[in-house]
Parts: structure tokens; sequence; C-alpha cells
């Protein structure tokens, strides 16, 4: 039996000072989709499904583990869009839709932009989703195609310092220091079989979400869902929460390479990500990186001009309850840069912000946060991300208004300590010896 | 959209489209200057050393917090290779008035910013910083260097410089090394004279501020100059096909094939390739994404590089060294296949949406029309988004084949990949 989309309540949020709203649809069979209305040419669909690369272990309903190999979601994503029907991105094609698809550590997503048979392109995204089906020929291929996608990460340095960041703060075995798309052994193990029960028991209506922007009329995403939509409400799986350890497995690791100038990663541990006003202690890690390492810091300017980097970048991530910093570039000394970090962290901990600072600092992370209403991707991209974790991209203007200079400090003190640091550096293979 | 045009002063044009759906006001200032070494290597030095610092905000830390009390408005500074032009272009995106908490003038004080970067910037006795001249080469040469670790990226700029030996489209837009180090204060100082003096100017502004040409004169100080745009160097036909391998520590080789487009880059035909690009490799119902990666499993991807002004085409992708000649046999058997006309209508259809919808995006993003606009005014021939539209959906599957025929393969390249004797695991 078609799970039915009959009953359904709306709730409406605006967001006057943003000059913002959006619509959510919220199904008495556990679906939601929320509907974000914008003047743009192109709309822009993406169907999120809270399933990602980290997801590998749960347990059944006899409280049995289930193992995902490495690299089974993101193998699924890519074999998503063959129906009985034929190939999705035909469909798409013939329609005007550009799609595509990807898979973050903590969710897949799918996705399409249009600027015109909106509706249909969004039938076609549904449907692909609920009727994919798996073929052996098409597995084995795949397998090959992705084998390439591995080896075009394997030669991206960036990416194997960040890698290796990880690995440091979690140890190697844990779910996100592993590559996405799993490696080059891990998928050989894939068949129609494997994919097909992935999907049999991961993609259901309580674990996804489908967002929609732009010029779009509710009733008519509605009408489209009931017709296309066709999932289990549930999943018999329960996924186990990753629990991430305190301080770092290893405070550093080196690999060589013949990379002209040493790439570094420098991780702070910030888990874990806690389960309620996450936002907020987001939005403090946020300003309380750009006041310490941003490029209006002192500690910037004076590691410059030290010739300590030529390149130095700072960010945060969650991946459930996982969170951390990662400052990242290329240097010659990132030695004696990373001990200039810990030693700037400890210092500022015991000092504080200057209040002029941080409210510049927050203004501008403001600023940055409101134009990001400027793009359909980026509105719906964050929507879901705040979404599966529980939060309101909406709201996140407001609570980074709210924040005070004590509690960034406070969050200094908590959060930022030298010994949960890590360094991990891809030196020139010259410095071996 | 509605573009207004005007004159600021002769050399430098004005145009003006009325955003009010977004939350930004976008302003960029473009210099176009011919691509040759010397351009190529001081504008990237120039871009880094500019942004250092102002006559008002003279350091870093000075700048970005200026920058960041005005709600993180941003300036981007950078040179753009587009045939053999390079532009130069200052790129103001800033939080609209509306928005303000204290009711402060955004717009007002990032004109403000901006009109420093580009007129005021940070001199010692007439000079730029020589501190800050040196620092910048330093840092931009380990940056080149380090080029050789985006595969792609490098496989590629090979390419086209074996291909394109002894003409200026074979310089990338950042220049190289030597001539970087070449440079010093007064050089550079020169160079940005001449620049913010001679070159041609193109303003774009998508907002809803009142630009009034008081307000620019009032802040932007252009003196009157000649606009004469770059050309392009002619190129001979293809005599012999050059195959070229070299080695590099990497799991994957990438394979980079390179076209010359012969024939006039005529408006006809401008539009036609627009529609050959969809059908041969842009999307993902393209000839090289069905056939060489989701039939033949050769590849994850297959990028397809035109630049319809110089009339060079480039295929670059990654690959297993075994498969080498199976994938450059998979790509020219797909080129030779439209240049026959060998696709069908619903083919032809589907790329003739990809290509309107990717339009339709520029609609909606001012950045991606202020290119598109660019890369049109460079070629000499500017055509409003919504004309370009018009034309490609009167093209017919003859003209996208006659289009197609003048591309003739020149050089292979091949950055051929050897695992790295010590592990690359930890």
């Amino acid at each position: 039996m078609p799970t039915k989309f009959e009953k359904f309540t709306i709730t409406e949020k605006k967001y006057p000072g943003l000059g913002e709203k959006y619509l959510k649809i919220a199904f008495d069979n556990g679906f939601t989709c929320a509907v974000i209305p914008k003047d743009f040419a192109v709309a822009y669909a993406c169907f999120a499904v809270d399933f990602g690369s980290a997801d590998r272990h749960y347990t059944d309903k006899n409280n049995a583990d289930v193992t995902f190999p490495a690299g089974l979601a993101h193998f699924l994503e890519h074999r998503m869009y063959f129906t009985p029907k034929g190939d999705a991105t035909n469909l798409y094609a013939a329609l005007g839709g550009d799609s595509n698809a990807y898979t973050a550590p903590d969710k897949t997503c799918f996705l399409f932009s249009a600027a015109d048979n909106i509706y249909e392109n969004l039938g076609v995204l549904l449907e692909h989703i609920s009727k994919a089906s798996f073929t052996a020929n098409a597995t084995e291929k795949e397998k090959k195609i992705i084998t390439q996608e591995i080896n075009m990460f394997r030669d991206n340095k960036r990416w194997l310092c960040r890698k290796n960041m990880l690995a440091c703060l979690y140890g190697g075995d844990s779910p996100i220091a592993e590559d996405p798309a799993g490696n080059t052994e891990s998928i050989q193990s894939f068949t129609r079989g494997t994919l097909a029960n992935c999907k049999k028991n991961i993609y259901n209506l309580q674990n996804s979400l489908l967002c929609v922007c732009g010029r779009v009329e509710v009733e008519k995403v509605i009408q489209t869902i009931k017709q296309n939509l066709f999932l289990p409400k549930s999943s018999p799986l329960s996924r186990l929460d990753l629990t991430p350890k305190g301080g770092v497995v290893s405070g550093y690791c080196e690999v060589f390479s013949p990379t002209p100038t040493p790439y570094f990663s420098i991780g702070i541990n910030l888990s874990p990500f806690p389960a309620e006003d996450g936002e907020k202690l987001f939005a403090e890690v946020e300003i309380a990186l750009q006041l310490l390492f941003g490029k209006s810091s002192a500690f910037y300017s004076e590691c410059y001009r030290r010739k300590l980097f030529e390149e130095f970048d700072t960010g945060c991530q969650t991946v459930r309850n996982y969170f951390f910093a990662d400052l990242s570039g290329m240097s010659s000394f990132p030695g004696e840069l990373y001990e200039e970090v810990k030693r700037h962290i400890a210092e500022t901990t015991k000092k504080g912000f200057k209040k002029a600072d941080f409210e510049r600092v927050k203004k501008s992370l403001y600023g940055g946060v409101v134009c990001g209403f400027d793009d359909a991707e980026d509105i719906a991209d964050n929507f879901i991300s705040h979404y599966f974790e529980s939060g309101d991209s909406f709201e996140y203007v407001e609570v980074i208004k709210n924040i005070t200079k004590a509690q960034a400090e406070d969050c200094l003190r908590l959060y930022f300590s030298p010994e949960n640091t890590c360094l991990s550096v891809i030196k020139t293979k010259e410095d071996k010896t | 959209m509605d573009y207004v045009n005007s004159t600021l002063v002769p050399g430098v044009n004005l145009t003006y489209v009325r955003q009010e759906k977004y939350k930004t006001e976008q302003l960029s200032v473009s210099f176009i200057l011919p691509l040759n070494s010397i351009n190529a290597a001081g504008l990237t030095l120039l871009s880094r050393v500019i942004s250092r610092g102002t006559s008002r905000h003279a350091t870093l830390k000075s700048l970005t917090r200026a920058l960041e009390e005005n709600y993180g408005c941003d300036i981007a500074v950078y040179p753009n290779k587009i045939g053999e032009s390079l532009c130069f272009t200052f790129s103001l995106s800033s939080l609209k008035n509306r928005y303000a908490i204290r009711g402060e003038d955004i717009f007002g004080a990032s004109l403000k910013l901006l009109s420093d970067l580009i007129f005021s910037p940070r001199l010692v006795g007439g000079f730029f910083d020589g501190n800050y001249v040196n620092r910048e080469k330093q840092t931009l040469t380990e940056q080149i260097f380090s080029l050789v670790n985006n595969k792609p990226a490098y496989a590629k700029k090979r390419a086209v410089e074996i291909m394109c030996y002894g003409e200026p489209y074979a310089i990338p837009s950042y220049g190289d090394i030597e001539t970087l180090g070449k440079f010093n204060k007064k050089s550079l100082t020169e160079l940005y004279y001449s620049l913010i003096n001679s070159a041609p100017v193109e303003i774009t502004y998508a907002g809803e501020e009142a630009l009034t040409e008081q307000r620019l004169s009032n802040c932007f100080f252009f003196k009157e100059r000649n606009y004469i745009l770059p050309g392009v160097s002619p190129c001979g036909g293809v005599k012999k096909v050059r195959e070229v391998t070299e080695k590099t520590h990497a799991a994957q080789s990438t394979l980079v094939l390179c076209f010359r487009v012969g024939g006039s880059p005529a408006h006809g035909d401008y539009t036609a390739f627009t529609l050959f690009g969809e059908l041969f490799a842009h999307s993902p119902t393209s000839r090289l994404f069905v056939n060489v990666r989701e039939k033949l499993s050769l590849c994850y991807y297959a990028a397809l590089s035109f630049d319809r002004l110089k009339g060079v085409m480039t295929v670059t992708t990654g690959i297993d060294a075994k498969n080498r000649k199976r994938a450059k046999a998979a790509i020219m058997r797909e080129l030779y296949a439209l240049q026959n006309g060998d696709f069908t209508d619903e083919e032809f259809q589907n790329a003739l949406n990809s290509s309107l919808s990717t339009y339709k995006e520029a609609l909606d993003d001012p950045s991606l029309a202020s290119s598109y606009r660019m890369a049109r005014i460079i070629q000499g021939s500017f055509v409003p988004l919504e004309e370009e539209m018009e034309r490609l959906c009167e093209l017919t599957a003859e003209d996208v084949a006659r289009a197609a025929s003048n591309i003739t393969l020149d050089t292979v390249y091949l950055l051929l990949g050897e695992e790295q004797t010590s592990a690359d695991k930890i």
C-alpha cells in the first residue's frame, strides 16, 4: 500500500527583519517538506536523506549490529538515478532541469535547479528516489568510475592533509576520517543486493527532508509529493550514535610527498557537539575563530610577517556530535606555527577578547549570514543542515546577534584547549632525512 | 534585465542593472589589458599587494577591520584571462543598507573602501611598500610552485603551453615565476599607474542605490583614455598532432586533448559553440558523460574548457594510465559523431534546454551575468542575455555540426601518474 500524504499541517514562519519566510509542511506520515518562496528566475529543490558516509553503524530490531562497508552511502547516491522508466538524468534534461547529487559525512542530497517545468522536475526527483533500481552490470561499471574518483582525491594533498588531521583527532578508524567514497578495496564487495538493501532500510519518510526554494506554489508542491513519493514510513534500523573521544588520539602526523611547500592542517577537537543549543555554540566558535586567527587578528599579521605561513585559512564543522576546527594552508614552518597557535589560544583564554573586536567580528559574521540568503542553493542547503541538527537556518541570524562577549569567552575557555589540538603535515620529500 | 549604459569619461563605461531582490549591492570595476608575461605576473602580484593596505588603512589588519566593521563587505581583486586579454577586476559585494542594525550607510562606506583600494593604495615615498612587494612575491612564488599538486589544472596549463608555444595564449593568467621575480616596488608601481590611467574600464553595478554620475565621480577618479581592446593573435592550422607525455607522482593520470577551433568568432558560431559544448561534455546527458564515463567507465570526470575568442578547446580527464589510448579514441569518436551531425533531436533539445537554463541562472546571479558580459565585450560583440537566448532557440542541428566541423585535434598531453614510493597513508 502506498503511503498516504492526505493529512498534513502547514506552519508559516516569518522573519520580517530578514525579509524572509518559509512554510513547513509536516505530513502525518512523518515526512517533512520546507518551501522557501524567493523571487528568483531559477528554482532549486533538494531531497536530503539523513544518512551520510560516516553513518555506518546501526542496530536492527533484534538489537543486532548492522555495519555498512565504507563508501556505501556514496556508491548508492551514484546509482539512485536508474528507474524502470529509464535514466532520470534524461528525464530532467528533457524538462530543462539541471540535476546533481552529493554525499556528505552526515547526509545524502539529490538536487536540481530549473527555470521551467519545476513541478515536473520535482516529480522526476521524487520518483527516482522512490523507484531507483539496481543491476549487477551497472554496479560493476560504477566501481570503475568511483575508483577513478577515489584516485583523484588521493592525489589532492590538501584533502589528504585534512583527512590525516581528522585521523589524529579521532583515530584512523573513525568514520569521519575515512574517505566518503570509501576505498578501492571496500567498494569491491558491493552488489546490486547491497545497494537495494541499504536503500530499502535507510531511505524513508521520517529521515528525509524536501526543501524547495523559488517561485513555487505550496499546493502544487504537495500535489507533486502525493503523486510521486513512495518510500517506507520508517527504518527497521536504528543509527548508533557516533561517540567522539575527548582529547586527541595523536598530536602529530606527517606524510612525505614531492609537494613544493608543505601543507599543514591544525585540528582543534571541540566535540561533543551538544544536542541542544548547538547553533549558539557554533556561532560562538565562529566568532572566536575569527577573533583568534582571522585576517584582522594581530596573530595573523604577526605570523605572516614572520613568514610562518604562505596561506592560512580557518573553519569549523560538525558531523553528528563530532565538532572540530581546522586551521589549514601552506607553511614552510608548520611546527613553529603550531606552537604559536597553541600559545595564542592559551594567552587569549586568560586575557579574553576586546569589546570593540568582538562587536566588529560579530557584525561581520551577521552580514555574511544575511548575504547567504541571495542564493537559492545556499538557502536550501543551509536549511537542510540546520534542520538535521534540530536547528533553523533562518533563526541563526538572531542567534548571532544575541551572542555576548562573555559567552564567546566562556566558549573559548571551555572548548579551546591547546591539549585538544593536533598537527598534520604533508612535507617535502627532501625533508625526509 | 534592463541594462542602462553610460560613459563616465571617455574610455570608462558604466552598465547599471536595477536589482531589488538581493540583499547585496554588487559593483565591479574591470580594467582590460593585453595578455603578456609582464602583465600576467605583474597584475597577479599587484592584486596581492594592493589588497594589503590603502593610504587610510595601511596594513592588512587595519583594512580587514574596516571591511568587517562595514558588515563584512567583500572586495575581491583578481586578474582573469579571456582570449588574449587580462581583466583586472575589483569586485565589491556589500550588504544593503536596509539590513544595517544601527542605520549605518553601508554602501557609502563600501564605495569609499573600494575607491581607496583602486585609487589610493598604500605608497611609501611614491612607490608600493617594498616589504609588501617582497613578501607577496614570495607567497605567490610558493603558490605557483604548488599548482603542480592540482593535477587537472596543472596538466591543462602544461597542455596549453605546449600547444600555443610562442603565442600569448600560452601564458597562464598568473604568469610565470621568472617574470614575477624581476618585479620590484618601482616596476610594480609603474604597472599600477599605467593600468589606472590608460586601460579601458568597464564598470557593472547591480543594486538599488541611486548611483548617480555625481556620486560616482566623487569616489572614482578616472581620467579620459582610449578605449582600444586587445585582439587575439592568429594561429596557423594544425599540421601534425603533437603527443607529449610527462611524469608525476600521482595515483591517477591526467589526459588533456587540445583542439584548435578555426573559423571566426562570428555571432552565429559563438552561439552554436554554446550548444556544441552542452552536447559534447557539459551536461550529464552529454556524449562524454554518457559514453566515456557511464558506458565505458573510463573516468570520473571529463571537463571541457572552451575559449571561443581564441579558438582553443581542451578536454581534461583523470584516467588509469593503461586506458589512455581507449580514452582518447572514445573522446575523438564522440567529437567525430557530432561533427557529422550524428546526434538525435532529443539530444539537441536537451542541450538547448541545458544552455537556456544556464543563461537563466545568470539572470539570477549578478556575478555570472557580469562574467558573461565581460567575455562578450572583449569579443567585441555584446549581446544581452535575453537576445543570446533567442539566438540559441533559432539554431538548427546543421548549425551545430557546422561549428563543430571547425574543431581539429592539435595536441595530446598525458600527465602520467606514478605511485609514490613513500606511503601516502599514516
